[in-house]
C-alpha cells in the first residue's frame, strides 16, 4: 500500500501542484448548496406558505370539483381538471399532495416544534401545533384513517401505522389546547412576529390573539363535524367550549387565510394556472352559479366575470362535465384571483373573453377557515345542538362577513339579507338554509363545502350521471396514494372513492 | 515529495546504450502500393533484441550479425522477413494488411493489443464507418454499428441518442457509457429533457467532431472496463483521435459535406372534414360561426360558407399542407480541414472544423467550431511527449420541446384540417396571438418569440509523457483537463401563453443560466513487458486521480416590461440560484497479462478506488477481474484448415465498484417552495421578504457503501475461409448489487426517500458480429456484416417492501422499475376489465379507465440488429446500413392527439355521416356491459377515437415501435491515383453521395418516426409527447488530400 500512496501523492502533486495531504483531498463532501440546520425563523414561513398552498392546489381542486363549486369542462386539451370533476382521481394523482403534506409541511412542523422547544421558544411551537391540527383535520376529512401517532418519525419509523380518523380527531383537540397554551406562554426567547405569512404582526400580542382565536374556532369546526355521528358529543363539546369563555374569531381580520402576492412565482394558483397549459380549464360550476343567480347574489361580481361579458344587466353562467366541451362560461374573478386589470376587451362571438382581456394579480388569499364560517358553525350549533346564541343572528352575521370579504356594499348586503337572510320552516329547512349560505360563503375554501355536503346532504347536489362520471354517486373520500401503498404495508385496502370518513354516517 | 520527483527525472534522463554489432546495413521501407516511404517501421533482427525504427524518410541503419534475418513490421502492414545478404543496402516493400488492421484494438489507457490475446469482447468502429453518412453527433453515428450496443434515438433536431451497452446497471443513475478521448474521460452530461418545459438538449459528447476520430473501441464487459474504475460501470467508449502519420510530405486534408433533409415520416391526414364537433362547425346557435376548438369532427367540406377566426365569411376548405408548411427543409454543412505530418522526431495534426445544421422546425440552428491539435515529439529515443487538445465552440438555437403549448408542433401537428395555419395572421393588430386555441402558442409565434439558445465553450485535452526506463519497462504520465462553460438563455416574450422556458404564468420571462465544469484527471502507469521462454508477461501498475468541479448560476427575470427586449434589465422580478458540486476520486490498479506461447492468455486485473462521496471508513472500493483466452487453432495446429483459420475461446469475469453522488451522506435543509405539478403554479421563496428553508424530503445516509456490478462473459472469435467469414460471439450475465439509489419510503414517515444500498439488477444477453466477404475479385468485392444485440435487464429486487420506483415521466403515465419485471416499464391507468379480462363497456358503448395504475407497456426492444453491406467495384463503393429494432413499446401522445382531434386519416375511414345527414356509428368496442352481456352499442368515429373512447386510458396510447430503417446509404467514387498523380498535388480525391433515414418500415407505428423519447437521454424511455421530427437526409461529401 505504501507504494500506491507514493504513486498517488505524486500524481496529486503533479495534478494540483499543491501540498495538501491525501486526507484533505477527499474532504469535499459537505454540501455547499444546503445547510445542515435551519433557524426557526426560516422554518415557519416555509410552513405557513405551504399550508396556504394546500388551500389553493390539489386538495382544494378535488374538494371544490366534488362539491360542484368548480368545473373542469373545457375545450383545452389539458383535461386534468375535467377528469377530477368526473371523479377520476386516481392513486397517482394524489401522490403529490400526500408528499407535500407529510414530507413537506408535517415534517417541517415537527422539526420546528422540536427546535423551538429546545430553544425555549414556545410561541413558534404553538403556531406550528395549531397548523398541524389544521392539516390533520384536512387529512382525516379527505382520507379518513391516516398515519398520525407514528407519522413523521423520519428514519425511526419508515412504515407508520394508520390511525383511526376518530382517534385523530380526539387528539387534535388536545393538540390545539397545547398550541394555544404555547402561543400564550409569557416567556419565549423568540416569537414569530414578522417571520410568518399568516397572522404576521410587529406585535406578538396581536398575533397571539389571532392564533388563539383560530385555535378555538378550529375546535368548533372539528366538533360540528360530529353532529350527524354523535350529536350529543358535539353538543356537549361545543357548549363547554363556548361556556369556557374561549375567544373565537371576531372579524374577517381574524380569518385564517394565507395571502398570496401579486408577484410572479408567488401568486394564488387560481391565477397562475392560467399562465401554463391549464389556461381556461377551471371555471365556476353551474351548481353554485345557479344558486347565486336564483338569489341575485351581489357577491357574483367578485366571484365571477359575467357571461356573456357584455351582458347588461350582467348574467353569469357556470358549467359542468355533462355539457359539450366549452369555454363559454363565466370565469373566476377577483375573489379567487386577485386584482383584475382590464386591458383591451376582446370577445369571442359567443360572449366569452379572449385571453389577455383581463389579467389578474394573483394576490387573492387562500381562505382556510374564515370568520364567516365561524358564524355559520355557531348558527348550526345554536339551531341543532342547543348551543348558546341565536341561530338567526349568527346566520345573518355569516352572510354579512362573507359579503364584506367579497367587497359588497352595505346597501346590497342589506337588500340580500332582507330577501334571503331569515331562517324559516322546520329545523331541517333552516339547516339547509344555513349550509347553503355557508356553501356560498365558503366558495374556494378547501374541503369544507364537500365535508358539509357529506355530513348534512346540503346543498342538494346531484351527482354526475354514470355516462359521464366514474361513479353515479358523489365520492365520500379520496383513494390512498400509490407511493404510500408501494412503501407502506399498513395502508388500508381501498379501491374506490366511496369509503366514508368516520363522521360521515348520513344514509 | 520533491525527492520523489527528483528520482523520476533522474530515471527519465537515464540513457540506454545499444550494444555494438558486427555488420552495418542500411535501407528504406516503402509501401507496396504507393511506393512511398513509411516512417516508424520496426526493423528487428529475428530472434534477438537488436532493432530500430525507420525515420521520416523510411530509412534505417542497423548493425547486424552475419546470416541474420530482418523482421520488418508495422501495424496495419503484413510483416516481411528479409534475409541479410552480402548487400549492405536494402529496399524493402511492405503491403497493407486490411485484415490485420481490424485485429488491433485499443484497450484501457491507449494500449494497443492484438485482438487474438484478448479475453473479452471489444467492439470497434473505424473512422470510415463513422463518417460514411456523416451526422454531427457521435452518439447518433453509432446506431446499428456495434454488437452489444443499443442506440435509441430520442428524436430529430439536435437530440442525442441513448447508448446502452449490455443493459442497465443502475436504477436511477446514469446508464450512459463513459467516453474516453485519447485516454482521458470527458464529461458527457446533458441530453435529458424536461417533460413540460424548455427545449431539448444535446449530450456533451456531441462536442466532438466525428471527422477528428480515427477509431472507436467499445469496452463492454466489466473485465474490459475495470481499469477505468467506477465511472465505467455502464461501459466505455474509447475514442482515439487522428494523429499525424508518416509520409513523404506533410498533408492537407479537406472534407466537405452538405446535406438537405425533410421529415422522414409525415402524418397521414384526412382532408374531408373540417373543424368542429359532432358534425357541426359552429354551435347550436349558429352552425357556421367561429368557435375556437381543436377538433376536426366538423361537417364534410363542400365549400360551404363559414365564419373564420377573424370573423370573415369564407368557404370551408381543407388545407392539406397546413402542418407541412410550418416546417422547412433541414440542411447541414460540415467542413473539416486538417494539416498533418510526421517524421522521426515529431508528428502533428491540426484541424479546424465547422458544422452548421438547420433542423426541420425553423428556429433550430446549430453552429459548431472545432479546433484540435495533436502533436507528439520524441525528445530522446526513450522519452516521448505528446498532447492532444480540442477547443469547441458550440452555439445553438432551439425551439421548445415536450408536452407544452410552446412546442411548435405540440398543437400545430393536429391543427384543424380547415384551419389555414400559414395563411392566417399570426397576431392581431394589437399584437395578440391568433390561433385556434386560446391557451397555447401559434407555432409561428412560438418560433419567433420563444427563444432558447446555448453557447458552449469547451476545452479538453491532455499532455502525455512516456519514458522507456528500460527496453521492457515504460512509464507513462497523462494529465488531462476538460473545462467548459455553457450559457443557456431562454426568453419568453410578452404574450407567452405556455410554460415555455420560465413558466412565467403568462408574464414573460428570461432565464440565463451559466454552468461551468472543470474535470481534471491524471494517470500514471508503469508497464513492464518481459518474455521468459514461452511465457510473455506484461504488467501495468497505475494510478488515477480525478478532481471534478461544477458550478451553476441561474438567474430568472419574470414580468417583462417592454415586449421583445431580451435583457434582465427588462424584468421587474429577479430570482437567482446557484449550486456547486465537488467530487474527487483516486484509484490504484494493476493489470497482469500472462501469455503462454501464442495460444493461452491469462489476464488478471484489480483496482482500488477511494471516493470522496463516501465517509472515510467506507471510502475504499476494491474490485478484481480475470480474463482468459485460448486460441485452439494455435494450441492444436491440426485444427487449422482452409475452412477454419482461427478459433479462439474466451472467458472472463469481473467486477466494477462505484461510490455515490456528492452530498448524499447527510440530510440537509434547502430553500422552500410549493408546487402542484402544473408548472406555472409554483410558489417560491424568498416570499414577501422572508427566506424559507424546508427539511429535505430525501434522507442522506452516512452508512452508504459502494455499489458493485459483476459480470461473467463467455465468447468466441472464429475466422474461416481465409478470413472471408468471421464470427465474434459473446454471451454474458451481469449482476448489479447493493445499488445506491433513493429508496422510496412511506411519505408519512416525513421523508419520501432515503438513499441506500439496496436492490439487484440482473442482465443476461448475447451479442454477435458476423462478418463476411461473399465475393472478392480484383475488381469487385462485397463485404457484409451483421451485428446483433439482445439483452434483458430484470429488476431482481428493489428494497425490502418496495415494489416499484419511478424512473421519470409524469405522475401518470410514467416509467417504473418494478420488482421481478424487466427494467423500465410504462405505467399508467388502463381499461377497466372484468375478471375474464374483457373490457367493461358503459351503456353508452364506451370503455372506462381504472383508478389504479398498472404496467401497460415495455419499451425495451427484444433485440436490435444492424446489417451493413459494402460493395466495391473498381473505384466505386456502395454501402448501406439497415438498422432493425424488434418490439419495444412507445406511448405516443401525438398519435393519440391526431386521432382524438379527428385529423388522422383513419378517423375518416368510414363515412362519418349517414345518408340522412345524421352521425354514423360504425364502431363497436369489443367488451361486455357491467352485467356481462356483450356490448352491442355502436359509437361514432368521434366517440370511438375520443378521450372518452379509445383514449380514455393511457393504455390506449401504447404502440409497438418495431422498425426497420435504412439508416445509411453511401455511394463513393475514389479518383484513381494515376489520374491524380498528373495533378501533382492532389493525392486523394473521393466523392460520395449519401442518405440517412431514407426509408423506415414501422408496421405498428403509424404517422410518425418511432424513434422518439420525451425525456431524451435518461432511464425513462417509452414516452412520446410532442414530437421532434426526424429528417430524411440526402447529402454529398468530398474528401481530398494534398
Amino acid at each position: 500500500m505504501k507504494i500506491n500512496k507514493i504513486i498517488a501523492c505524486t500524481g496529486i502533486a503533479l495534478l494540483s501542484i499543491s501540498s495538501q495531504s491525501c486526507k484533505k483531498f477527499y474532504d469535499v463532501n459537505d454540501s455547499p448548496n444546503s445547510i445542515q440546520e435551519a433557524p426557526i425563523e426560516q422554518l415557519l414561513p416555509s410552513i405557513t406558505v405551504a399550508v396556504g398552498y394546500v388551500g389553493a392546489s390539489d386538495l382544494y381542486r378535488y374538494s371544490g370539483l366534488m362539491a360542484q363549486q368548480f368545473t373542469g369542462n373545457t375545450t383545452n386539451v389539458s383535461q386534468t381538471f375535467k377528469e377530477y370533476e368526473r371523479y377520476n382521481i386516481n392513486s397517482s394523482d394524489v401522490n403529490n399532495q400526500w408528499s407535500n403534506i407529510y414530507a413537506g409541511i408535517l415534517a417541517d412542523i415537527d422539526k420546528l416544534v422540536e427546535k423551538s422547544t429546545q430553544q425555549n421558544s414556545p410561541h413558534y411551537a404553538g403556531a406550528a401545533k395549531l397548523m398541524k391540527a389544521y392539516i390533520f383535520q384536512l387529512l382525516v376529512d379527505s382520507w379518513g384513517d391516516v398515519p398520525y401517532t407514528e407519522a413523521t418519525k423520519f428514519l425511526n419509523n419508515l412504515k407508520p401505522k394508520f390511525d383511526k380518523g376518530e382517534d385523530i380527531y380526539k387528539d387534535l383537540v388536545r393538540l390545539i389546547d397545547e398550541g394555544i397554551a404555547d402561543v400564550n406562554k409569557t416567556t419565549s426567547v423568540l416569537s414569530p412576529t414578522k417571520y410568518t405569512t399568516i397572522y404576521a404582526s410587529t406585535d406578538w400580542n396581536v398575533s397571539k390573539k389571532q392564533w388563539t382565536r383560530f385555535g378555538n374556532t378550529l375546535k368548533l369546526r372539528l366538533f360540528i363535524h360530529y353532529t350527524a355521528k354523535d350529536a350529543a358529543y358535539a353538543s356537549t363539546k361545543i357548549n363547554d367550549l363556548i361556556n369556557s369563555g374561549a375567544e373565537f374569531m371576531q372579524s374577517n381580520a381574524d380569518s385564517f387565510v394565507m395571502p398570496f402576492l401579486a408577484v410572479a412565482g408567488r401568486q394564488n394558483p387560481n391565477a397562475s394556472v392560467e399562465g401554463g397549459q391549464f389556461k381556461n380549464a377551471f371555471f365556476p360550476n353551474k351548481t353554485i352559479v345557479g344558486m347565486m343567480n336564483a338569489k341575485s347574489d351581489p357577491r357574483r361580481s367578485a366571484y365571477f366575470i359575467p357571461f356573456p361579458y357584455n351582458s347588461s344587466p350582467a348574467t353569469y353562467k357556470g358549467g359542468n362535465a355533462t355539457e359539450a366541451a366549452s369555454v363559454a362560461y363565466s370565469r373566476l374573478n377577483t375573489f379567487l384571483k386577485g386584482t383584475a386589470t382590464i386591458n383591451t376587451i376582446n370577445m369571442n362571438s359567443d360572449g366569452s373573453l379572449k385571453d389577455g382581456s383581463i389579467t389578474w394579480g394573483g394576490e387573492a388569499p387562500a381562505r382556510l377557515l374564515t370568520f364567516a364560517e365561524y358564524n355559520f358553525i355557531r348558527a348550526e350549533a345554536a339551531l341543532m345542538l342547543s348551543a348558546p346564541g341565536s341561530a338567526q343572528t349568527f346566520f345573518e352575521n355569516g352572510i354579512r362577513a362573507s359579503m364584506l370579504d367579497a367587497g359588497v356594499s352595505a346597501g346590497d348586503i342589506a337588500t340580500y339579507i332582507t330577501a334571503n337572510g331569515t331562517l324559516t320552516g322546520t329545523d331541517q329547512q333552516k339547516l339547509e338554509q344555513i349550509i347553503n349560505e355557508k356553501y356560498t360563503a365558503n366558495f374556494g375554501v378547501v374541503m369544507e363545502p364537500w365535508t358539509d355536503w357529506r355530513r348534512t346532504g346540503y346543498p342538494a347536489l346531484v351527482a354526475l350521471p354514470i355516462s359521464v362520471a366514474v361513479y353515479d354517486k358523489i365520492p365520500r373520500s379520496l383513494v390512498y396514494p400509490q407511493y404510500e401503498k408501494n412503501s407502506n404495508p399498513n395502508v388500508p385496502a381501498r379501491t374506490d372513492m366511496m369509503a366514508r370518513v368516520f363522521w360521515d354516517v348520513r344514509p | 515529495m520533491k525527492k520523489i520527483l527528483f528520482v523520476f527525472f533522474v530515471l527519465f534522463s537515464a540513457c540506454y546504450q545499444a550494444l555494438a554489432q558486427d555488420k552495418k546495413i542500411s535501407g528504406t521501407v516503402i509501401g507496396k502500393s504507393d511506393k512511398l516511404p513509411i516512417p516508424g517501421v520496426s526493423v528487428v533482427v529475428e530472434g534477438t533484441k537488436i532493432g530500430t525504427v525507420t525515420d521520416a524518410k523510411g530509412a534505417f541503419s542497423l548493425t547486424v550479425p552475419p546470416g541474420s534475418t530482418l523482421l520488418v513490421s508495422f501495424i496495419g502492414y503484413i510483416a516481411e522477413k528479409v534475409p541479410v545478404t552480402s548487400s549492405s543496402t536494402y529496399k524493402i516493400e511492405i503491403g497493407e494488411n486490411v485484415q490485420q488492421l481490424a485485429d488491433v484494438v485499443i484497450t484501457s489507457f491507449g494500449i494497443q493489443r492484438d485482438k487474438k490475446t484478448l479475453g473479452y469482447g471489444v467492439g470497434t468502429v473505424s473512422a470510415e464507418k463513422l463518417t460514411d453518412a456523416p451526422t454531427p453527433d457521435v452518439s447518433n453515428a453509432l446506431a446499428g454499428k456495434v454488437a452489444g450496443v443499443q442506440v435509441s434515438g430520442s428524436g430529430g433536431a439536435f437530440n442525442s441518442s441513448n447508448i446502452t451497452i449490455r443493459g442497465f446497471s443502475s436504477f436511477t443513475r446514469s446508464n450512459q457509457p463513459l467516453y474516453v478521448v485519447d485516454g482521458v474521460p470527458i464529461d458527457n452530461s446533458g441530453g435529458g429533457n424536461s417533460v413540460n418545459q424548455g427545449a431539448s438538449t444535446s449530450n456533451r459528447v456531441s462536442d466532438i467532431n466525428p471527422e477528428d476520430i480515427e477509431n472507436i473501441s467499445v469496452l463492454k464487459g466489466a473485465a474490459a472496463t475495470v481499469l477505468y474504475g467506477s465511472r465505467a460501470a455502464s461501459g466505455v467508449i474509447l475514442i482515439t483521435t487522428k494523429k499525424g502519420k508518416g509520409g513523404a510530405k506533410s498533408q492537407i486534408s479537406l472534407t466537405s459535406s452538405i446535406n438537405i433533409g425533410s421529415m422522414n415520416i409525415f402524418p397521414d391526414y384526412q382532408n374531408e372534414y373540417g373543424q368542429g364537433t359532432n358534425g357541426i362547425y359552429g354551435d347550436a346557435t349558429n352552425p357556421n360561426r367561429w368557435v375556437a376548438r381543436s377538433t376536426s369532427w366538423g361537417p364534410r367540406i363542400t365549400g360551404q360558407s363559414v365564419e373564420n377566426i377573424l370573423g370573415q365569411t369564407v368557404p370551408l376548405q381543407a388545407y392539406p399542407d397546413n402542418v407541412r408548411d410550418i416546417l422547412q427543409n433541414s440542411t447541414g454543412l460540415d467542413n473539416t480541414i486538417s494539416f498533418s505530418g510526421a517524421n522521426e522526431k515529431f508528428n502533428y495534426r491540426v484541424s479546424y472544423a465547422n458544422s452548421t445544421t438547420d433542423a426541420l422546425v425553423p428556429g433550430n440552428k446549430m453552429n459548431r467550431n472545432n479546433f484540435s491539435v495533436n502533436a507528439g515529439a520524441n525528445i530522446t529515443d526513450k522519452f516521448k511527449l505528446s498532447t492532444s487538445f480540442s477547443y469547441t465552440n458550440n452555439m445553438s438555437d432551439r425551439t421548445q420541446a415536450g408536452n407544452q403549448g410552446a412546442n411548435p408542433l405540440w398543437r400545430g401537428i393536429y391543427a384543424p384540417r380547415s384551419y389555414d395555419v400559414t395563411g392566417l395572421p399570426v397576431t392581431t393588430a394589437a399584437g395578440d396571438q391568433v390561433w385556434y386555441s386560446s391557451s397555447e402558442e401559434n407555432p409561428y409565434w412560438s418560433i419567433e418569440h420563444i427563444k432558447r439558445n446555448e453557447e458552449l465553450n469547451r476545452f479538453f485535452g491532455n499532455i502525455n509523457l512516456k519514458y522507456d526506463i528500460t527496453n521492457w519497462l515504460q512509464a507513462d504520465l497523462k494529465v488531462g483537463a476538460d473545462v467548459f462553460s455553457m450559457m443557456n438563455t431562454g426568453f419568453d416574450d410578452k404574450g407567452v401563453r405556455s410554460n415555455a422556458n420560465t413558466g412565467s404564468a403568462g408574464k414573460g420571462g428570461l432565464v440565463q443560466s451559466r454552468s461551468m465544469r472543470r474535470n481534471l484527471n491524471s494517470y500514471f502507469t508503469l508497464t513492464g513487458n518481459k518474455t521468459y521462454g514461452d511465457f510473455n508477461l506484461s504488467l501495468t501498475l497505475g494510478n488515477e486521480i480525478i478532481s471534478n468541479y461544477a458550478n451553476n448560476l441561474s438567474t430568472t427575470g419574470l414580468e417583462i416590461v417592454v415586449a421583445g427586449f431580451q435583457n434582465l434589465d427588462n424584468f421587474t422580478l429577479i430570482n437567482s440560484s446557484n449550486s456547486y458540486s465537488k467530487n474527487r476520486m483516486m484509484g490504484v490498479f494493476g493489470d497482469l497479462s500472462v501469455q503462454y506461447k501464442s495460444w493461452l492468455n491469462v489476464n488478471l486485473k484489480a483496482r482500488n478506488d477511494f471516493s470522496s462521496t463516501l465517509i472515510p471508513k467506507n471510502r475504499s472500493i476494491f474490485y478484481p477481474a480475470v480474463a482468459i483466452s485460448f486460441v485452439a487453432t494455435e494450441a492444436f495446429p491440426s485444427l487449422k484448415s482452409n475452412v477454419l483459420n482461427s478459433l479462439k475461446i474466451r472467458a472472463n469475469g469481473g467486477e466494477v465498484g462505484k461510490g455515490g453522488s456528492p452530498y448524499e451522506t447527510a440530510t440537509y435543509y434547502s430553500r422552500a417552495g410549493s408546487a402542484d405539478g402544473f408548472s406555472s403554479t409554483s410558489v417560491n421563496f424568498p416570499y414577501n421578504g422572508l427566506a424559507g428553508y424546508t427539511y429535505s424530503n430525501g434522507a442522506g445516509n452516512p452508512e452508504l457503501m459502494p455499489e458493485f456490478t459483476r459480470e461473467i462473459e463467455l465468447g468466441t472469435d472464429i475466422s474461416m475461409f481465409n478470413g472471408r467469414l468471421g464470427l465474434d460471439f459473446s454471451v454474458y450475465k451481469r449482476d448489479s448489487r447493493e445499488l445506491i439509489f433513493n429508496v422510496p419510503v412511506a411519505y408519512s414517515s416525513g421523508f419520501t426517500s432515503t438513499v441506500k444500498n439496496a436492490g439487484k439488477l440482473s442482465t443476461k444477453g448475447i451479442e454477435f458480429l458476423l462478418s463476411g466477404t461473399p465475393v472478392k475479385t480484383s475488381n469487385f468485392s462485397w463485404e457484409a456484416s451483421l451485428n446483433f444485440t439482445k439483452f434483458k435487464s430484470v429488476v431482481k429486487e428493489l428494497a425490502p417492501g418496495v415494489e416499484l420506483i419511478s424512473l421519470g415521466g409524469f405522475t401518470s403515465p410514467n416509467i417504473q422499475a418494478v420488482t421481478g419485471q424487466e427494467y423500465g416499464l410504462i405505467y399508467s391507468n388502463k381499461y377497466l376489465r372484468d375478471a375474464q379480462g374483457r373490457m367493461i363497456i358503459k351503456s353508452n358503448g364506451l370503455p372506462q379507465a381504472t383508478n389504479d395504475v398498472f404496467a401497460v407497456g415495455n419499451p425495451n426492444p427484444r433485440f436490435t440488429a444492424g446489417l451493413t453491406n459494402s460493395f466495391k467495384y473498381k473505384a466505386f463503393g456502395l454501402s448501406f446500413l439497415f438498422d432493425f429494432k424488434y418490439k419495444g413499446d412507445l406511448m405516443s401522445r401525438t398519435i393519440g392527439d391526431l386521432r382524438i382531434n379527428g385529423v388522422a386519416k383513419e378517423t375518416a375511414e368510414y363515412n362519418r355521416f349517414n345518408a340522412d345527414g345524421s352521425i354514423a356509428k360504425p364502431y363497436l368496442f369489443e367488451g361486455v356491459y357491467a352485467n356481462g352481456q356483450p356490448n352491442t352499442t355502436y359509437v361514432s368515429a368521434q366517440e370511438y377515437w375520443g378521450l372518452s373512447g379509445k383514449y380514455v386510458a393511457w393504455e390506449g396510447y401504447v404502440l409497438d415501435a418495431t422498425f426497420l430503417k435504412l439508416r445509411e446509404v453511401t455511394l463513393t467514387y475514389e479518383l484513381p491515383k494515376k489520374l491524380l498523380q498528373k495533378t501533382k498535388f492532389i493525392s486523394r480525391l473521393q466523392l460520395s453521395a449519401y442518405g440517412r433515414n431514407l426509408w423506415t418500415y414501422a408496421p405498428n407505428f403509424p404517422h410518425l418516426d418511432p424513434e422518439q423519447n420525451l425525456t431524451g437521454i435518461s432511464n425513462a424511455r417509452g414516452l412520446e409527447f410532442g414530437i421532434t421530427p426526424v429528417s430524411k437526409v440526402f447529402g454529398a461529401t468530398l474528401r481530398a488530400s494534398f
